[in-house]
């Protein structure tokens, strides 16, 4: 018997995927508990304001004193890398019978480890599953997510807090590793070294807009240099 | 001790950030076609964006990670890359030694 797409998505995330976010939102969880969140609060930061970076800037911001309006900013800026992402995966499980507020919704499971992961398998599914072939990728991501912080919040008494330090590490090796694994051209390649170089130097210039900035020109310079290059 | 009306709000406010970036990017799609330069383009950006992201992580660390040794992001990025270009492109095999790497070398203060 042939599984559903939305039972696919999900098969495709236990693993690897999982064990990645679940162990970044494991350490959070603890974290939480250690800066004064209750168990309700931990779990809605999660449920609803579903990021892992953001999530850390907000948390990180609460304990230094910053305010509502600094944290909206901080977040909001931590997290416009979801923009791009967004406007590059949907079009991939457009689908004209999916009525349009049902992107909406479904937008909020786009992250990282989700993104990387749809890229990476999403040619393997035929265009009519892909929404819910998505729906079952990032909704049981989500869902591991939300589980794992409570988990960490619970646990987070009982384990050595440099071990949970180590566990917050496995999350980036991991989005480097899937990044990596996904430059299949000299253009992705030249934007991965182009970004590498400029993100930590812009990122000391200026730790607000750094990122996005390095983002910007080292993709726009690997793209627009290969489609030059490919014209002539 | 942070009261409980500012993280409830600090929350709310992280959550409408947060979606305002998701739901912007489905407005912008709506009429962005798959095999177009501009779906391309955005691809190579958002790709630099992540990468930048990691980089900064590894490099200029914030929050938590900040209290770790830089020698010990370094070498943890290092082993991941030999081990997953050497031991047969496994994913999980590279990054648990990199994160093993990495907790080990915390955890002895290196």
């Amino acid at each position: 018997m042939t599984a559903t797409p939305i039972k696919q998505g999900i098969k495709y995330s236990f693993g690897t995927p999982a064990i990645g976010l679940g162990l970044s939102m494991f350490t959070f969880g603890a974290f939480l508990k250690s800066s004064g969140f209750t168990i309700w609060q931990s779990f809605s930061s999660t449920f609803f304001a579903f990021a892992l970076p953001g999530q850390f800037v907000m948390a990180d911001l609460l304990i230094a004193g910053g305010s509502i309006l600094n944290i909206f900013f901080a977040v909001l800026l931590t997290n416009a890398r979801l923009f791009p992402m967004t406007i590059n995966l949907i079009p991939i499980i457009q689908n004209n019978k999916i009525p349009k507020w049902k992107f909406f919704l479904i937008s909020h499971l786009i992250a990282v480890t989700a993104w990387i992961n749809m890229f990476a398998s999403y040619e393997n599914v035929k265009k009519n599953n892909r929404f819910e072939y998505f729906l079952g990728l990032g909704g049981s991501l989500w869902i591991t997510s939300i589980l794992f912080t409570v988990l960490g919040f619970i646990c987070s008494d009982f384990i050595n807090n440099k071990i949970l330090l180590g566990l917050v590490f496995f999350n980036p090796l991991y989005f480097l590793i899937m990044t990596l694994s996904n430059i299949l051209n000299r253009k992705l390649l030249a934007v991965f070294i182009l970004s590498a170089t400029l993100g930590p130097l812009l990122n000391y210039l200026s730790p607000s807009w750094g990122v996005l900035i390095a983002g910007f020109i080292s993709g726009s310079l690997g793209f627009f240099y290969f489609r030059i290059k490919n014209d002539r | 001790m942070i009261d409980n009306q500012t993280i409830i709000l600090a929350i709310i406010v992280s959550s409408i950030a947060t979606y305002l970036c998701r739901s912007m990017g489905v407005i912008f799609s709506s009429r962005l076609k798959i095999d177009s330069w501009i779906f391309d383009w955005i691809k190579c950006i958002s790709i630099g964006i992540i990468v930048a992201v990691i980089s900064k992580i590894i490099i200029f660390p914030e929050g938590i990670l900040e209290s770790t040794s830089q020698i010990s992001r370094f070498l943890a990025t290092i082993c991941l890359i030999i081990t997953y270009y050497f031991l047969g492109k496994n994913i999980l095999l590279s990054v648990s030694l990199g994160t093993a790497v990495f907790t080990i070398l915390n955890y002895y203060n290196i």
